[in-house]
C-alpha cells in the first residue's frame, strides 16, 4: 500500500509537471495568436510611415530597420503554427509555439502563410529599395495588407479558439494519459525492486508498519481537512475576484499574468482567459508606443529591488492614461484607465507585482467637462465685459457682419472640394485662402473698432494661421483643416456673443431706459436720431488707440460727415471702409511727431473726412484725406515689380496715380512688418471689391508724396 | 552632509537653497548647467544633488548618469517642470533617487529630500 501511495505521489508530481508545461505552452500559443492579430496592423503602419516619410523627403532607414524585425517575426511566427518552433518577439521574449493541431487550426495556419507569402515578396522589394522608395510599390503592398487585414484578425481569433479546444483534447486525451501511465509504471517498478528486498524485514516489524499506517491515515485525514480549508478559502477568494469592481492581477518578472485575477479585468480589456498572457502585450495593443515604452521601463523599475518603491510609485505613468480599443463596428473607443502598483517581495526579491486597474472614464470626462464649462464661463464673462461699453446696435451690427463673413468663409471652405483638390490646383486653393483672409480681416477690423479685444485677438490668431499657409510652397486640402477648425471656433464665439447680447438686451429693456435704442436697431436702419456721429466717435477712439500704441499724434475732423446720407444697406460698408482707411493711414501714412516737425509739418497729423459728390458720375460719397507722408510710390513700384504685378518697363510708363491704384491689388502690401494694425496686404483690395465690384461705386486716389493722400469713395444713391 | 544644487535659473537655485536650509546641510554649492555641475561635483563630492533637466551644456539626465559614475551612492533628486510622465520614469531609470515636479513649495521640497533617505 505504501508503495502504491508513494508511486501515485510521484505520478501526480510528474503529472502536475506535465500539466504545468501544457498550460505554459497553451498560454504562449495563445499569446502568439494575439501577436498574429497585431501583425497586419504593424505592416500597414510601417508601410504607411515609409510612404509619409518618402512624401516628406525624410530618410526611411530607421523605419526599414524596424520593419525588417517584423518581417522576421512574421516569418517565424506563422511558420511555428505549421512546424513547432521557438519564436523571439520584438521585446526579446521567446514564445514556444506549436501547431494548433485541429483540422480548422491547421487550415487557418496554412491560409495565414498563403496571405503572408505574397506580401513578404512585396515588402522584401520595398526593403531592397532603401532610400529610393517607389510610391506604386508602397501603395500596392499597403492595399494588399489592408485587403487582408480583416481576415488576419479572424484567423487570430480562430487560432485562439481552436487552441482552447486543442488544449482540452490534449488534457483529456491519450497523450496526457500515456504520459501519466508511463510515469506511474516507471515509478512503481523503480520503487518495487528495493521494496521486495525490504519485505523480509518489514514482516518482522509488522507492528512498526501498523504504526506508520496509522500515522499515515492521520496525515491523510489532516491533509483532507487542510484541503477542505484551502478549498473554502479558494471559494471565498473566487467570490471576491468575481465581484470586485476593479481589475486585480499579479504579474511575474516576465510580465505574465497569474492564474488568479478579478473578472473585471476581462471586462476592462475586453478579453477572456487572461491567465498566462503577457500583460505588456495586452497593454501594447491599447497604449501609444511612447506610453508603452515608458510602461515597460516602469515595470522594470518595479521589479528592481534596489530602487525604492515609494519613489517609483510616485512617478506612476499610468495613474490616468488614455487607451484606445478597436470598436467592432469600426473606429476606436477611447477610455481612461487608472492603474496602481504594489511590489510583492519574497526574501528580498521582487517576485511579482500586484496591479489594480479601474475604468475611470466617467471621472475623467466629468473633470474635463467641469474644466470646459469653467473656461466657457470665464469667456462669457469676458465677452460680457467687452460689450457693456458698446451701444447695443453696434454690437448687433458687428454680429451681423461677422455672421455674413463667416458664411462666406463656410462657402469657400467646403470640405468636399478640398478632398478633390490636388497640388495641381494650387492657385485655386490660394485664391480661396485670400477670400478667407479678407473675411477674417474684416471681422478683426470691426472688432478693433468696437474694442472687442477678445474677437480682435481671436481673429488675429486666425489670420496668423492663414498666413502660415500662404507662405507654404505647396498646399493640399488637408492643410485647410486648421482653418476650418478656427472658423468653427470663431462661429461659436459669435453665436455666444449673440446669446449674451440678446440676454443683455432683455435686461436693458427690462430696465426700461434703453428701449428706444432697440426699436431703432431694426435691419432697415430707419434710425434717425442722434446717430450720425456715432461712427465718427468710434473712429476717433480707434485713432486714439493706435496713436497711443505707435507713439503718433493724430486728430480726426469730420464735422459735416453724416452716415445717414448713404443708403441704409450701404452703411455697414461705409463703416468698414472708414475703419480700414483709418487703420491704413495710422499704420502707413502718418509719421512720428518728431519726423513731422523735421519736414516742417505740425506735430499733430490730421485725418479729414468730408462729404462730396463725384465730379463726373454725380455719385454720393466722401473724401478721406490724411496729411501724412501718403503712399510711398517708390516702395509701391518696387514691391509691385518684385511681386510680379508689373514689369520694370510698365513701372517707367505708369503715372503716380496709376501706381497708387496698385495698392488695391489682392495680396499687396508695403508695410515692412506685419502688425495687428495693418500690413498684411489685405484691406485695400476688399475695399475695391466691395465698392466697385459689388455695389457699382467708384474709388479715386490722389497722392502728393510726403504731403498728403486722399481717397474718394462713392456709392450709388 | 553636503548639497549640490544644479539649475540654470538663479531664482530656482536660491529658492532651493533657502528651503533646504531647514535641513542643516554642512555646505551648499550650486551649478548652472550639467557640465559645471559635473566639474563642481568632482571636487565637492556631496551626498545629495538636486538636478534640473532642461539646461544648456549637458542636460540633467546625462549629468545624473555622469555623477553616478563618479559616486554610485549619491542621492539625486530630479526637479523638473516637464510634466511628461515619461520624463519622470526616465529620470528614475537613469538612476535618480526621486523626482519632484516644478513648481514646488518648501513643503514638497523638504518631503522629497527626506524621502531620499527613507528606507
Amino acid at each position: 500500500m505504501a508503495v502504491s501511495f508513494v508511486a501515485s505521489l510521484y505520478g501526480i508530481f510528474h503529472y502536475s509537471n506535465i500539466l504545468r508545461h501544457e498550460l505554459e505552452q497553451h498560454g504562449e500559443v495563445r499569446t502568439g495568436a494575439v501577436l498574429v492579430r497585431t501583425m497586419d496592423a504593424r505592416w500597414i503602419a510601417f508601410l504607411g510611415s515609409i510612404e509619409i516619410a518618402r512624401r516628406d523627403g525624410q530618410p526611411v532607414g530607421d523605419i526599414i530597420k524596424d520593419l525588417k524585425g517584423y518581417v522576421t517575426l512574421s516569418n517565424d511566427l506563422f511558420k511555428a503554427y505549421i512546424i513547432a518552433a521557438p519564436v523571439k518577439t520584438i521585446t526579446g521574449r521567446t514564445l514556444n509555439i506549436r501547431p494548433v493541431n485541429t483540422p480548422v487550426g491547421m487550415s487557418v495556419a496554412q491560409e495565414l502563410q498563403s496571405i503572408w507569402s505574397p506580401l513578404e515578396v512585396k515588402i522584401q522589394a520595398i526593403l531592397q529599395n532603401g532610400e529610393n522608395q517607389n510610391p506604386e510599390q508602397l501603395a500596392e503592398a499597403l492595399a494588399y495588407a489592408q485587403k487582408h487585414s480583416k481576415r488576419v484578425i479572424e484567423i487570430s481569433d480562430i487560432l485562439s479558439g481552436e487552441e482552447n479546444i486543442y488544449r482540452d483534447q490534449r488534457m483529456a486525451g491519450p497523450i496526457i494519459m500515456r504520459y501519466i501511465l508511463v510515469s506511474y509504471l516507471t515509478a512503481v517498478s523503480v520503487l518495487l525492486i528495493p521494496i521486495i528486498f525490504l519485505m523480509g524485514r518489514i514482516r518482522k516489524s509488522n507492528t512498526a508498519l501498523e504504526e506508520s499506517a496509522a500515522l499515515l491515515n492521520q496525515k491523510n485525514a489532516q491533509l483532507a481537512e487542510d484541503t477542505r480549508k484551502i478549498e473554502e478559502a479558494k471559494r471565498e477568494s473566487d467570490v471576491i475576484m468575481e465581484t470586485v469592481q476593479e481589475g486585480l492581477l499579479l504579474i511575474d518578472v516576465k510580465g505574465v499574468i497569474g492564474a488568479q485575477y478579478s473578472r473585471e479585468l476581462e471586462r476592462i480589456f475586453r478579453m477572456e482567459n487572461l491567465a498566462g498572457f503577457n500583460f505588456l502585450n495586452i497593454l501594447q495593443r491599447v497604449l501609444t508606443e511612447k506610453m508603452y515604452n515608458t510602461t515597460r521601463d516602469y515595470l522594470g523599475l518595479l521589479f528592481d529591488a534596489k530602487r525604492k518603491e515609494k519613489q517609483i510609485l510616485k512617478v506612476n505613468p499610468l495613474d490616468v492614461v488614455e487607451v484606445n480599443f478597436s470598436n467592432p463596428e469600426g473606429g476606436f473607443i477611447t477610455k481612461y484607465l487608472g492603474f496602481t502598483f504594489r511590489r510583492v517581495v519574497e526574501a528580498g526579491v521582487v517576485t511579482r507585482v500586484f496591479i489594480g486597474v479601474g475604468d475611470i472614464t466617467a471621472r475623467v470626462t466629468l473633470e474635463r467637462e467641469l474644466r470646459q464649462s469653467e473656461l466657457k464661463k470665464e469667456k462669457q464673462f469676458d465677452l460680457l465685459l467687452g460689450i457693456l461699453h458698446i451701444e447695443p446696435k453696434q454690437v448687433q451690427e458687428f454680429i451681423e457682419t461677422a455672421k455674413k463673413d463667416l458664411l462666406e468663409i463656410t462657402t469657400t471652405l467646403r470640405a468636399e472640394d478640398f478632398a478633390a483638390a490636388s497640388a495641381g490646383k494650387i492657385d485655386e486653393l490660394r485664391d480661396r485662402l485670400n477670400v478667407v483672409f479678407r473675411c477674417v480681416h474684416n471681422i478683426k477690423g470691426n472688432a478693433s473698432y468696437l474694442k472687442l479685444i477678445y474677437f480682435q485677438k481671436t481673429a488675429d490668431e486666425f489670420e496668423s494661421k492663414i498666413n502660415q499657409l500662404r507662405n507654404r510652397p505647396s498646399l493640399t486640402g488637408d492643410d485647410f483643416l486648421s482653418i476650418v477648425m478656427a472658423q468653427s471656433d470663431l462661429r461659436n464665439d459669435v453665436e455666444e456673443l449673440d446669446e449674451i447680447r440678446s440676454k443683455l438686451g432683455e435686461l436693458r429693456i427690462g430696465g426700461g431706459d434703453s428701449t428706444e435704442l432697440f426699436k431703432n436697431s431694426d435691419r432697415n436702419g430707419n434710425a434717425t436720431q442722434t446717430r450720425e456721429d456715432e461712427l465718427i466717435v468710434g473712429l476717433r477712439g480707434l485713432v486714439t488707440d493706435i496713436a497711443q500704441k505707435t507713439g503718433k499724434s493724430v486728430r480726426l475732423e469730420a464735422k459735416d460727415f453724416n452716415a445717414e446720407s448713404f443708403r441704409s444697406d450701404h452703411r455697414p460698408l461705409v463703416r468698414d471702409v472708414l475703419i480700414q482707411l483709418t487703420r491704413n493711414s495710422m499704420a502707413h501714412s502718418f509719421e512720428l511727431p518728431s519726423e513731422r516737425t523735421k519736414v516742417g509739418k505740425g506735430s499733430e497729423g490730421v485725418i479729414e473726412i468730408k462729404p462730396t459728390k463725384h465730379e463726373e458720375s454725380g455719385l454720393n460719397g466722401f473724401l478721406f484725406r490724411d496729411d501724412g507722408k501718403g503712399i510711398d510710390i517708390g516702395k509701391v513700384r518696387e514691391r509691385a515689380i518684385s511681386q510680379g504685378l508689373i514689369t520694370p518697363e510698365d513701372a517707367q510708363r505708369m503715372a503716380e496715380t496709376e501706381l497708387a491704384m496698385l495698392i488695391f491689388t489682392p495680396g499687396f502690401s508695403t508695410a515692412d512688418e506685419v502688425t495687428t494694425e495693418a500690413g498684411r496686404g489685405m484691406g485695400m483690395d476688399i475695399i475695391k471689391e466691395k465698392i466697385i465690384d459689388e455695389c457699382g461705386g467708384e474709388i479715386t486716389v490722389s497722392v502728393e508724396p510726403g504731403k498728403h493722400c486722399t481717397f474718394g469713395i462713392f456709392l450709388p444713391n | 552632509m553636503k548639497l549640490l544644487i544644479v539649475d540654470d535659473s538663479t531664482l530656482i537655485r536660491r529658492a532651493i537653497e533657502r528651503f533646504a536650509n531647514k535641513f542643516q546641510f554642512d555646505e551648499i554649492r550650486s551649478a548652472n548647467n550639467g557640465a559645471n555641475a559635473l566639474k563642481e561635483f568632482k571636487s565637492f563630492l556631496p551626498e545629495v544633488v538636486t538636478m534640473d533637466i532642461t539646461m544648456p551644456e549637458m542636460d540633467g539626465l546625462t549629468c545624473v548618469e555622469a555623477i553616478l559614475r563618479e559616486k554610485p551612492d549619491v542621492q539625486i533628486l530630479v526637479i523638473s517642470a516637464l510634466a511628461d510622465k515619461s520624463t519622470a520614469v526616465e529620470a528614475i531609470k537613469r538612476g535618480a533617487s526621486g523626482f519632484l515636479l516644478k513648481p514646488f513649495t518648501e513643503e514638497t521640497l523638504i518631503t522629497s529630500l527626506e524621502e531620499l533617505f527613507e528606507e
